[in-house]
């Protein structure tokens, strides 16, 4: 009896798992192979399924497969440190012959081998996001996160007069993006005599311990007069952390990335400005891209997606609006 | 008077370090910076307390992270979108990590599954559901009256509350029969059984209470942040394991306690403030602690073993 009761158990499992993987259907490959002559295979893979950074990207790859009649295929680690998982993602994408592979890189030399085994059999690969140290993507599809983190830098000058201490919130030690934004925040700085930086500490993309470091940057500093938060993580806890003391507004927070929290930090003062990236062009470029090259089109090797300053007051603009809502509210 | 040091030494330990921290650091000795470090306490401190109970036993919970987050979600979700009054918003979660807490217990006390597999398993689907649910975004958990339990209205609320369950348990385990059967339990479980203990029972009662309380923190956390994430309290397990172990307790079961393990969540917090406080860089940070977590418990164990405390 109690092994019957186990064995049903067993079976609604996966049953209800069943029901949830399915539906965005894996096909079979023996029944994928027909299909694709007349319709390509592109290969998505991002950092980590959550944010709202990685959703955004995801809708932009379908909508160019829609535009394109391609068919994406969306796999990608649970959490950006996952670099082992995102390979086997990839290997299983190289053997089921996928057209061509879009990903955003979670470590810049960790991936170099399995996208060699890409190109060796012949499915080009896009990086988008965060490139790989290597010639063999096809092309970059980014947000130049030097020169964004460095318009982050003056936009922070401007919030507080050109002069004062200042915090850098990065938030992993050793990921591309991070480093580059850290650079670029630093670099800007040598322009900016005023501004004098006295604390780095990094989130770890985690709102409590962005939370813990941004109180602890004003306790080692009490001059302090803003801080720039490398992503979204940081940004939020940063926000909470000057809030709860009582600062909201003085100390002043120029923040990365635009997710519904950060829009509303924004709207009610706890954010002074965003530098808003665009991942809707990076999955939409980037599925283009790896479309073209399919077919033997030239691509770019680097395509800047660009970032745009959103600050309260052009934030109701049209075209900063259809930026920040490429799905729609 | 040897013997009240070393039973205490997690404690003689947090004093000693916060003396060395407040010499080298004028800005640790602040009223505000002291409270700020008290407070991000209250998390870690909730959840390892349910953990010492579970590691009393000789079992081990590795899906406190996962359900905290899990938790998180639920609670927020249902605030969200069915307006609930805050009560039962907190009730939510402690009603998922009840659950979560009973399967992780029946399938390890009856279903004679190594708790280290039964949570482990836990850990990652507790961590799927937190993102099914949430569709891999935070949800917005901000409401005046919610945001009271995490200490955006008074840093003294989640301490208050840390304080007190701490205490509460305390009173468990020293004069329940509860508490003295997980002494039992993680002594010797053969004996307990034999002496009519109902060992099952009380196993399932560990994880249950552990699941609770990791719930009501993954709700704290929540209010505290402003937002909850599906990767909320990523390796929060492993900070948990950690404050019990720093605290005197031992993975074999049978010793620690709460005041113990209270002390043990303070001595990690207090060392990261410190680097943070002095910009020392991350990777020196991870180093330092690590070493300073295996010091600490070598140097605990010396002086009970020369107190005579510690079983061979």
């Amino acid at each position: 009896m109690k092994r019957i009761a186990l064995g049903l158990i067993v079976l609604a499992l996966f049953a209800g798992c069943g029901g949830q993987v399915s539906a965005p259907p894996p096909q079979p490959s023996a029944a994928a192979t027909p299909a694709k002559k007349d319709r390509l295979e592109i290969g998505v893979v991002p950092k980590g399924i959550s944010h709202q950074f990685w959703l955004t990207v995801k809708a932009g790859a379908d909508a160019a497969g829609k535009e394109f009649n391609a068919n994406i295929r969306w796999q990608g680690p649970d959490k950006e440190t996952e670099i082992d998982k995102q390979v086997n993602i990839l290997e299983d994408m190289i053997s089921r012959k996928v057209d061509a592979i879009v990903m955003a890189a979670c470590d810049e030399n960790g991936l170099t081998n399995v996208i060699r085994k890409a190109v060796d059999a012949k499915i080009p690969v896009i990086t988008i996001d965060s490139g790989v140290n290597s010639d063999l993507p096809v092309s970059l599809v980014a947000t130049d996160n030097i020169a964004g983190a460095k318009a982050a830098a003056h936009e922070l000058a401007r919030l507080i007069g050109n002069e004062g201490e200042v915090g850098l919130m990065p938030f992993i030690p050793g990921a591309a993006t991070s480093e580059l934004r850290e650079q670029g925040f630093k670099e800007a700085l040598q322009d900016l005599p005023g501004l004098k930086l006295v604390a780095t500490l990094y989130c770890q993309s985690d709102v409590a311990k962005g939370m813990n470091a941004t109180q602890d940057m004003m306790t080692a500093n009490p001059g302090l007069k803003g801080l720039f938060a490398a992503n979204e993580p940081g940004a939020i806890g940063a926000a909470q952390a000057v809030k709860a003391a009582g600062k909201a507004g003085q100390i002043k927070i120029v923040a990365f990335d635009a997710s519904d929290e950060e829009i509303q930090m924004l709207n009610d003062g706890s954010l002074q400005a965003l530098i808003v990236q665009n991942p809707f062009q990076m999955g939409y470029l980037g599925v283009k891209a790896a479309i073209d090259a399919v077919n033997g089109r030239p691509v770019e090797k680097r395509i800047d997606t660009g970032v745009t300053v959103v600050t309260k007051d052009n934030l109701n603009q049209p075209d900063i609006q259809k930026l920040l809502y490429p799905l729609g509210k | 008077m040897r013997q009240i040091l070393a039973r205490h030494s997690p404690l003689v330990i947090l004093a000693g370090l916060c003396i060395v921290v407040a010499v080298l650091s004028p800005e640790f000795r602040t009223a505000d910076n002291l409270k700020s470090v008290a407070y991000r306490t209250a998390v870690v401190g909730i959840i390892a307390t349910g953990q010492i109970l579970v590691i009393l036993t000789a079992g081990i919970d590795l899906s406190v992270g996962s359900v905290a987050a899990l938790s998180g979600v639920v609670a927020c979700t249902l605030m969200k979108n069915y307006a609930l009054p805050v009560p039962l918003v907190i009730g939510s979660g402690l009603l998922t990590g009840l659950a979560c807490g009973l399967l992780n217990g029946f399938f390890a006390a009856k279903g004679r599954i190594p708790p280290f597999i039964v949570t482990l398993g836990m850990m990652m689907a507790a961590r799927g559901g937190a993102l099914l649910l949430s569709g891999g975004r935070q949800i917005s958990a901000i409401s005046d009256t919610f945001a009271i339990i995490g200490g955006m209205r008074g840093w003294w609320i989640p301490v208050g509350i840390t304080l007190t369950i701490a205490a509460v348990f305390s009173v468990v385990l020293t004069f329940t029969r509860f508490g003295r059967a997980l002494y039992a339990i993680g002594g010797n479980l053969n004996a307990a059984r034999l002496s009519g203990i109902p060992v099952d029972r009380m196993r399932i009662g560990a994880f249950v209470l552990c699941g609770m309380l990791t719930g009501f923190a993954g709700v704290m956390l929540a209010s505290r942040t402003g937002v909850a994430s599906p990767n909320a309290a990523d390796g929060g397990e492993l900070d948990a394991i950690a404050a019990c172990v720093i605290g005197g307790g031992s993975l074999m079961g049978g010793e620690g306690g709460c005041v113990g393990t209270l002390a043990g969540a303070l001595i990690m917090n207090v060392l990261v403030n410190f680097c943070n406080l002095k910009n020392i860089n991350p990777a020196w940070q991870k180093v330092l602690v690590g070493a300073l977590i295996v010091i600490l418990v070598y140097y605990d164990n010396l002086r009970k073993r020369r107190a005579g405390l510690l079983k061979e």
